[in-house]
């Protein structure tokens, strides 16, 4: 029966706990959890039973619970939905073949939490500044485009265009710098999203420690008071995904 | 995502939740190619690339302008070429009945390519 992992963390003294909070949540989630340890890891596993389900939304949403109550207490590497190995053996090899790197990232996530921070521009301010004609007043537009004819109108509007990115892309960049020299108090671990739509200002990740939630509340709430013409949206606290990174032997 | 990991928001949240939805991995980046539909789904890869092209050169063509260099003769040349290449794109997305969103692929971690 295949082996489906949730979680590693470390087989620390911290962590004696763990086998107690497993039980609870097995008894709550109807699924039996195992505990699989090597020297130096623990991996918190089930076994697959039954028929293969299809993937829908509702498993992969009881996965990630199952995750952050765990992560709630213990620090971890957060298993993505679908890891799966043949066997218990084939567990505990991976544990012991990657064990050095589990170990490194552990460290980095110990005692610490991720949070999603988020800038939009609101959708007022998006319709304001699309308009072709709302170019900066202060950028001068080159001499050269300037006649009647019609490549060069086209010309003009294309470089109007270009200027409104440019102004986009470096505003965006400015808070983007302003905002990791102002986190730095709180954390260096933060992780910018590039895949974003044109909404986003800034869509970041963040891991801090535990004890600095409050601080992160207060920083994100003076953020909203310098920029009130954006939204500005903090989730958390997640399992540290975006900061546990391994590559697999 | 559940209510209680919504630890600050501002503004609407209609366009929030809007914004969201827009970030959620769905079918419009990627090269649907299928037996019956293949000569869309490479027509849609091929104009997706040309227009990565066309983009590009845009964007040189304005580096060009804000380096103040070009004449009047070459501004109106390259407003030209310029005009022309976004008529034929337009052209050849309405024959192949694709729209600008069509026109993009989803990199993943790297953001959509256009």
């Amino acid at each position: 029966m295949p082996i489906i992992i949730y979680a590693i963390l470390e087989a620390s003294p911290a962590n004696e706990s763990i086998s107690h909070i497993i039980q609870t949540l097995s008894v709550k989630s109807g699924i039996q959890f195992e505990l699989l340890t090597t020297n130096e890891l623990i991996a918190i596993v089930s076994t697959k039973t039954g028929e293969t389900s299809a993937i829908c939304q509702e498993e992969v949403l009881r996965y990630a619970a199952i995750i952050d109550a765990i992560a709630k207490q213990y620090s971890i590497l957060p298993m993505r939905y679908g890891s799966v190995a043949a066997s218990h053996a084939d567990v505990k090899a991976l544990l012991e073949k990657n064990s050095d790197s589990f170990i490194k990232v552990l460290k980095k996530v110990q005692n610490k939490e991720e949070y999603s921070l988020r800038l939009l521009f609101s959708h007022q301010h998006q319709v304001d500044h699309l308009n072709d004609e709302d170019i900066a007043p202060t950028q001068s537009l080159p001499e050269i485009l300037q006649g009647d004819t019609e490549n060069k109108k086209y010309l003009l509007n294309k470089y109007r265009k270009h200027i409104l990115e440019e102004n986009r892309a470096k505003y965006i960049e400015h808070i983007q710098s302003m905002l990791v020299r102002d986190l730095q108090k709180i954390t260096e671990l933060v992780e910018f999203n590039k895949k974003i739509t044109h909404a986003f200002i800034v869509d970041a990740v963040l891991l801090i420690d535990r004890s600095a939630k409050s601080e992160l509340l207060a920083f994100v709430a003076h953020l909203q008071s310098i920029y009130p013409e954006h939204n500005v949206i903090l989730t958390g606290p997640w399992a540290p995904y975006n900061f546990a990174q391994i590559k697999l032997e | 995502m559940d209510e209680d990991k919504i630890l600050f928001y501002a503004g609407s949240a209609n366009e929030i939740v809007e914004e969201l939805e827009k970030m959620k991995p769905g079918t419009q980046g990627r090269i649907n190619a299928t037996p019956e539909n293949v000569e869309s789904g490479l027509a849609k890869l091929v104009l997706t690339l040309i227009e990565l092209i066309r983009k590009l050169i845009e964007k040189q063509a304005m580096r060009r302008i804000d380096g103040g260099s070009l004449t009047d003769d070459q501004i109106e040349n390259l407003g030209e070429t310029l005009m022309k290449l976004e008529n034929k794109m337009d052209e050849l997305k309405k024959i192949f009945n694709f729209t600008d969103k069509d026109l993009n692929l989803n990199l993943g971690p790297l953001g959509d390519l256009l």
